[in-house]
């Protein structure tokens, strides 16, 4: 098949999904205050743009997500690589990243939000629950590719590395390090995919201010229209920081062999 | 073309009765790296008759195997014909049985399950298959590991394996893509025994790709020598060595070492593609 | 010796987890008892559920429809990942979608799947649904477009059918990789469902945790986040267990 043609039925399925979305409240198919039609939530994502207010909670809720996702890198980054390197700290750390796995961490912020609430005023609790409930969700993935990709590292290369009298800094810097990358990056796509749905969720379970509780006021308000209009634009959030990822991955390592 | 100009239908379809595999003008081009196109295989004209070994030889990247693949049907040609019985190959079939260097077996399957799909595919009664099944697989030697799984065993018993499958569909015509370049040496020399043995007692015509000239001198009736790309026939060899032959005959022959030289004089002077 | 330390692992590491909860607590260093309980009152709390029955209806409610969520989100990932590492049309028209589904947010559709399909066990099992499908879809297309070529023309030629080298040869093969995409859609499923329960829902194990917070009840709260969590590992032990079953034939099939 040729690249034309592939993008062509790409660009219709994409094309005949929208214009379900389209139809489905015109024809009756769906109840029009429910689902409304396409274009009239693409004028309301534009109304919502406009929106000073909506323009300020995005900026709260890009700096806990920033925070959060930054705490986890900061953390589970490195310690994933000594997990890698050092087995008897893999043999710690691994059984209790096994028994978290399953926990629904995003649902931890409202223990956490009691926690903290006792230390510090409330408006500090909850920001701060929310960007530790955002570095939990994140950690694991990051932690575990790190791990792996630590771990992987061919044992010739270190070999070869040690005979050209190399220590163990270098070989950590000059070997590990990139021979994880790819491992490290993988676990980040997973952790940016993390991030913004526990940022949101976070955000939808203890209300206060950010895209979230923005979303959910427009839902209790009865404003159908607005609540689909911030889905479509956090889910165009979620999908620029994919492609961005991608695009800056594939520049970057150019080296590596296979998709991104 | 020539070779459509020599054979007038008629004559074409009385010797296609003689002929198991005829290929008349084959020819494979792919799309290339950068742009273009790159001729693989530049019109290929050969005849197999039934129940003859023909081995292809050809320097390295010259498409033996993908000429192997046109004629199972897995990929399709882009000029000429392949004929099996005289009729025109359009997709696998279980009339050209394959063997591939990978082994290609099923993982999930045991090596009784593995023989047993091919004769459940080919139509037998599920009461005959675990018997039919042990049949084939002490013909290729391996009585004791029908429970085994392929990750269990050595590669010279995933490529007996292999052969006792495509042995179980029963096809006249057996072709094989370097089905033992992935063994070690002597694994391989007893292996290419156990296929003439195999290859006596059953009668199959077998099309042979291998880059070994030991390997085409000792099992084949006739040798092929391909060209590099677009690779052609570049030399048809008749060893004459007699049958049945054992390896040391075949070493001590009077002609072997001539024969040897002119194979790889020949891949020499083509150079790698 | 080292296969016994690490099966028990989880259990060991269950135990220190316990332990250092209940210590940090009876010594009052996390504030008081109300805010966080120790594991004690959190057991005691879990047995008075137990007893006087919600505590297992709730699981029962939030079982119920992660189930459907994962066995929806398997035969719909299943399917089209087949179908899109089998066939470039399909592909065509499958990667688009999934490439926008995977890493959009699918949690901010929440309000939206309430509107759509009201508050009951509808909109849980869609979120669960939306957060499962798409890592089994994406897992089920690349293991299904790397089988080895040579092992469906050995089945062709073998005379297979169309639908047989797919589902007898393809899906077997691609079953490593579904498994392991079926494990992170089983912990989708779970948090989608939950999730979705806590904020908007009047039954299951999520609407039990976020009613004992607003009741101040907080060792329910407790209850229900050990409780969903012991779901999660439980069916996650589950697939390990099926998988040990259904890839015997692996070399080492523990791995990945």
């Amino acid at each position: 098949m040729t690249r034309l043609r592939a993008a062509s039925i790409s660009v219709a399925a994409v094309l005949v999904l929208l214009g379900c979305w389209e139809a489905a409240p015109r024809t009756g198919v769906a109840p029009d205050q429910s689902l409304p039609p396409l274009s009239k939530v693409l004028g309301e994502v534009w109304n919502v743009l406009r929106d000073g207010d909506f323009r300020s909670q995005v900026g709260l809720s890009a700096g806990r997500w920033a925070a959060g996702l930054g705490l986890a890198v900061l953390i589970g980054v490195p310690l994933g690589i000594a997990m890698g390197r050092a087995q008897v700290l893999r043999r710690l750390v691994e059984p209790l990243l096994a028994l978290l796995y399953p926990v629904p961490k995003v649902a931890l912020v409202i223990p956490l939000l009691l926690v903290l609430g006792l230390r510090m005023p409330s408006e500090r609790a909850g920001e701060t629950a929310r960007i530790v409930v955002i570095a939990l969700g994140c950690l694991i993935p990051l932690t575990v590719s790190a791990t792996h990709g630590a771990a992987e590292v061919e044992p010739c290369l270190l070999w070869s590395a040690r005979a050209a009298g190399a220590g163990p800094v270098r070989r950590l810097l000059t070997i590990v390090l990139p021979a994880a990358l790819p491992q490290v990056l993988s676990g980040l796509r997973i952790a940016l995919a993390v991030s913004i749905f526990s940022l949101v969720g976070a955000e939808l379970l203890v209300r206060g201010k950010g895209v979230g509780a923005y979303l959910f006021n427009a839902y209790d308000i009865g404003r159908y229209e607005r609540v689909w209009a911030v889905t479509v634009l956090v889910a165009l959030a979620g999908l620029g920081l994919d492609a961005v990822y991608a695009w800056t991955v594939r520049r970057a390592v150019r080296w590596w062999e296979g998709d991104v | 073309m020539a070779a459509e100009a020599a054979h007038p239908v008629d004559s074409a379809r009385r010797e296609a009765d003689e002929a198991k595999l005829r290929l008349s003008g084959v020819a494979k081009s792919y799309a290339g790296r950068r742009r273009g196109t790159v001729q693989a295989i530049g019109g290929i004209d050969l005849d197999v008759r039934p129940g003859e070994f023909v081995s292809l030889v050809g320097p390295s990247g010259c498409g033996k195997s993908t000429l192997l693949y046109i004629i199972g049907g897995f990929i399709g040609a882009d000029g000429g014909s392949v004929l099996c019985d005289g009729r025109e190959v359009s997709g696998p079939g279980p009339d050209r049985g394959i063997v591939f260097q990978e082994f290609a077996l099923f993982p999930w399957k045991t090596v009784l399950g593995n023989v047993t799909w091919a004769l459940a595919r080919r139509g037998v009664s599920r009461k005959d298959r675990p018997e039919q099944a042990r049949r084939l697989l002490s013909l290729v030697g391996l009585d004791e590991a029908g429970r085994l799984y392929p990750s269990e065993l050595s590669g010279g018993m995933k490529q007996r394996v292999a052969i006792a499958r495509t042995l179980a569909m029963d096809s006249e015509v057996l072709l094989m893509d370097e089905p033992f370049g992935a063994l070690d040496a002597q694994t391989r020399a007893l292996l290419q025994e156990e296929l003439l043995r195999i290859w006596d007692e059953t009668g199959k015509t077998v099309l042979f790709v291998t880059h070994s000239v030991e390997e085409a001198l000792y099992l084949s009736d006739r040798i092929v020598v391909l060209s590099s790309r677009p690779s052609r026939v570049r030399d048809v060899i008749t060893p004459g060595f007699p049958r049945p032959r054992t390896r040391e005959q075949v070493l001590a022959d009077s002609s072997y070492a001539a024969l040897y030289e002119r194979i790889w004089a020949e891949l020499r002077e083509e150079g790698p593609a | 010796m080292m296969r016994l330390i690490s099966r028990a692992g989880p259990l060991l590491a269950l135990a220190v987890l316990i332990g250092a909860w209940h210590i940090a607590v009876s010594r009052g260093w996390l504030g008081n008892p109300f805010v966080l309980p120790g594991p004690g009152a959190v057991a005691r709390r879990a047995g008075d559920l137990w007893s006087d029955e919600s505590l297992p209806r709730d699981l029962r409610t939030t079982l119920g429809r992660v189930l459907a969520a994962f066995a929806l989100a398997l035969a719909a990932g299943t399917i089209a990942g087949l179908a899109m590492g089998r066939s470039t049309t399909a592909r065509a028209a499958l990667r688009p979608i999934v490439g926008l589904g995977f890493p959009a947010p699918k949690i901010a559709m929440f309000p939206a799947l309430v509107i759509l399909l009201g508050l009951g066990t509808a909109s849980k099992v869609a979120l669960g649904f939306a957060e499962a499908v798409f890592p089994i879809a994406a897992a089920v297309a690349a293991a299904a477009s790397r089988v080895p070529e040579r092992l469906t023309w050995s089945a062709e030629s073998m005379g297979a059918s169309r639908s047989a080298v797919a589902f007898r040869v393809v899906l077997p093969s691609a079953l490593p990789g579904l498994l392991a995409g079926a494990r992170v859609g089983l912990i989708g499923a779970i948090i989608g469902v939950y999730v979705g329960e806590m904020v908007v829902s009047s039954d299951g194990l999520g609407h039990a945790m976020v009613a004992g917070w607003r009741q101040l009840d907080t060792a329910q709260l407790y209850v229900s986040v050990v409780a969903v969590s012991v779901l999660g590992f439980v069916l996650d032990g589950l697939l390990l267990l099926a998988r040990r079953r259904l890839m015997r034939w692996a070399p080492e099939n523990a791995s990945g």
